[in-house]
């Protein structure tokens, strides 16, 4: 169980968030989604306890920096950090030393095979494409078989097979009992999956949404996103067409 | 206003509006400034120099030659820009034509040169008080390193679209850089042996070799040291007879660079876009790997360590990929470095030798493998007391400082002819500093990581490693003074090794929980 609670986060005079408290029970599948800026990351950040922070946040009911939390959670950042130098099986043979895991083998090999890294398993972190370290920084992160695990855009770079199998993994995790948070964009990729939403806006929690509960809502998840986010800011309709009529009109012109 | 003048002005205006907006550049604009008219009026008064205005020039020409050569052969792997990637993706595409956009480089790359050679401005002093040279001297200096920087550049720009996916062509291109280092090797080295047989020392020897009338020709470098002398010496037809060599190498790289491709935009892509990732990098905290461009993989494995050892282990294996066993290349270009000090500076001793490696090693320890490591996530989430992950992460480092420190005062200690009981207390007093440099990280990564500018924060590391080591020397001068040791020096060196562990140990200490808050 992750629970983050009244987190603060400043830059200086910058308040990046403001007083955020969220929960993600055992076997949940949250997502925290929200425009750029809005302050996901940053709050991803500090629950991994790469941040200092005002407030308190526990995983499993530990202090996040005490290395208990640390032994039971799992971390994929947005931008994947591979050591260059390291094979891929290194990668596996590094994490499961530093985490000191037994009989790990056989998993590993599973989690190769789901992302298809079976046969890259000889390949350096620097000669593998953005999307091959993604899933080998997503391997890494489930390796220690942790029960709270935070997704940090995990599907940006992604290929449609590596995202069909982390969809996949998802429905796994949540039936493992993991807690899974997971900040996205993509709101279509996550649809089935959630159990709990989360919108963030301006560093603070504006909405959430349950699934369990929709009977009584009257908006959707992305129409609630948008209602919230676009505070009804959209273009006219016919923007582009007018742009267009500007162009060939400057075009017979230079005619 | 095209639309390559508006955006050259705006991002001018912008740089200046920024120093405005954000303080924190505003004062280190002005420490720079400050940093400047200190050194130039800590020189002292009067233009008589103490030493041969000869070997300045010789300095000179390595210099200017260095950064041709090492800017030039970069033309064999990735090209040079003088575009950022927003360039690329915006101007490339724009319908301007693509000469005007080669020559909005050209000029926002003089600029760069002309930055990147601001580091000469801070050597006016002592230059001044050896050499005798005048303000105006040095800001020539600067625009002669410059013109080579922006040289080399193109001339890395051109040997990359010519010799671009053609391994023949650039076996002839490395053909060529090589015979052109050879002979320069040969017009050095043959006269300055030649001198030492006759019973010159080593510095006359190279300095005669290398102010000799026969440099004047060496492409670029050659040229440009014959540009700097002719103003020192006042000889101002020289100075501008000069200049036309350098003017017309840069007007024919240039042309040949566009004759060889109009549309070049192709041969900028690649360096841009791994200049692009390298700052990107860089400014997420990752220092760029030096590897070897190919591995081979024979044996696979960490095979080692368990908890937080395995930090240790894999920077092992990582330096066997990268061919670094005992020392890796930049301990070897700082070593060579040293070595030359050392035989420059055997008449003032092995002290000021001593002092030079440790200023040379500030630089080595800020990209060792451990200040690399706390850029990774993996350091702050795998589930070990942080102490223990610490001292294992910057093992390495300490061992291979150790090697280095080994190394170089073994040589430099037969080259003095110090005793073996001398040479160790300079070695472990070097692994002090070593270690105190290597503390003086973790204290920037504890206190000041991402609260401020870069800038301030390499000002700032510069200021508190000073701050740092200076306690110990000095305690070191007071106590060999109250207690009138014979042997002063050793003392000294002693006392400051202990401080230094001393101080270490307490930043550890105080910093032990660094692997829990990485960041601000």
């Amino acid at each position: 169980m992750l629970t983050v609670c009244n987190v603060t986060k400043k830059y200086g005079k910058f308040v990046a968030n403001n007083d955020v408290s969220l929960t993600v029970e055992a076997g949940q599948t949250t997502i925290l989604i929200g425009p750029n800026g809005a302050g996901k990351t940053t709050l991803i950040k500090c629950i991994a306890g790469l941040l200092r922070f005002e407030g308190k946040i526990e995983i499993c009911n530990w202090d996040n920096k005490s290395i208990e939390a640390k032994k039971v959670f799992g971390y994929v950042p947005e931008i994947p950090a591979v050591y260059d130098l390291l094979t891929v099986a290194e990668h596996i043979e590094f994490i499961a030393r530093a985490y000191q895991l037994k009989e790990y083998e056989e998993y590993a090999e599973e989690l190769l095979e789901c992302f298809e890294l079976t046969d890259k398993k000889d390949k350096l972190g620097r000669e593998l494409s953005k999307g091959m370290q993604q899933k080998l920084s997503i391997i890494c992160a489930l390796l220690p078989k942790p029960s709270v695990v935070v997704f940090d855009e995990p599907m940006v770079g992604l290929d449609p097979h590596a995202i069909k199998e982390l969809k996949k993994i998802f429905v796994t995790l949540k039936k493992a009992g993991v807690s899974v948070l997971i900040s996205t964009h993509m709101l279509d990729s996550i649809k089935e999956l959630w159990d709990k939403a989360y919108i963030m806006m301006d560093g603070k929690i504006a909405a959430s949404k349950e699934k369990k509960n929709k009977s009584k809502d009257t908006l959707s998840l992305e129409e609630l996103f948008f209602n919230i986010t676009e505070n009804n800011k959209t273009l006219p309709e016919d923007a582009f067409v007018q742009r267009d009529i500007d162009v060939q009109r400057d075009i017979e012109n230079e005619k | 206003m095209n639309a390559l003048s508006y955006l050259f002005f705006i991002k001018l205006k912008n740089y200046f509006k920024s120093f405005k907006q954000n303080i924190s550049r505003l004062i280190v604009l002005i420490i720079f400034i400050g940093l400047i008219v200190v050194s130039a009026f800590s020189a002292k008064g009067g233009t008589s120099a103490s030493r041969d205005i000869s070997e300045l020039y010789s300095i000179l020409f390595a210099l200017y030659l260095f950064a041709f050569i090492a800017g030039s052969v970069q033309g064999l792997h990735s090209g040079a820009t003088f575009y950022t990637l927003s360039d690329v993706n915006i101007l490339f595409l724009s319908p301007i034509n693509s000469k005007l956009i080669l020559l909005y480089g050209l000029i926002k790359q003089m600029g760069t040169s002309l930055l990147i050679g601001l580091f000469i401005l801070f050597q006016y002093s002592w230059l001044h008080n050896l050499y005798g040279i005048s303000f105006a001297d040095i800001l020539i200096i600067l625009l002669c390193y410059a013109l080579s920087i922006f040289a080399s550049n193109i001339t890395a720009m051109v040997i990359y679209s010519f010799s671009n996916h053609d391994p023949q062509k650039q076996k002839l291109v490395r053909f060529i850089l090589y015979a052109f280092c050879i002979v320069i090797g040969i017009i050095i080295f043959l006269p300055a042996i030649a001198k030492i047989l006759t019973g010159k020392s080593m510095i006359e020897a190279f300095v005669l070799a290398s102010s000799a009338p026969v440099i004047s020709l060496v492409p670029v470098a050659g040229w440009l040291q014959v540009l700097t002398a002719s103003w020192i010496i006042g000889n101002k037809v020289m100075f501008i007879f000069a200049f036309i060599p350098v003017i017309i190498y840069l007007l024919i790289a240039v042309w040949i660079f566009f004759k060889l491709h109009p549309d070049f935009f192709e041969e900028v892509l690649l360096a841009t876009e791994m200049r692009h990732t390298a700052q990107s990098n860089a400014m997420m905290g990752k220092v760029a790997e030096n590897t070897p461009q190919k591995i081979k993989l024979n044996k696979t494995g960490i095979h080692k360590g368990s908890g937080a050892s395995v930090f240790f282990y894999k920077q092992i294996l990582e330096n066997k990929r990268s061919r670094v066993m005992l020392v890796d290349k930049n301990f070897l270009i700082y070593f060579f470095i040293t070595l030359i000090f050392a035989f420059a500076m055997k008449k003032i001793g092995i002290v000021a030798v001593f002092t030079f490696s440790v200023y040379m090693m500030i630089f080595s320890t800020a990209l060792s493998r451990g200040i690399k490591e706390l850029a990774m996530h993996y350091a702050y989430l795998i589930p070990v007391k942080p102490a223990f992950k610490l001292l294992a992460i910057f093992m390495e480092s300490i061992l291979k400082m150790t090697v280095e420190s080994a190394i170089t005062f073994f040589v430099i200690g037969l080259l003095y002819k110090a005793s073996a009981s001398e040479i160790i207390l300079y070695i472990f007093a070097r692994i002090g500093f070593g270690i105190l440099f290597l503390a003086g990280n973790i204290l920037m990564e504890k206190v000041l990581k991402g609260s401020m500018s870069k800038v301030i924060m390499i000002t700032l590391y510069f200021i508190i490693l000073i701050a740092l080591g200076l306690p110990g020397v000095l305690l070191g001068i007071l106590l060999s003074h109250l207690l009138s040791v014979a042997s002063a020096v050793s003392f000294i060196f002693m006392i400051s090794f202990i401080w230094n562990i001393f101080v270490s140990v307490a930043i550890g200490y105080l910093c032990r929980d660094l692997l829990q808050y990485p960041h601000a």
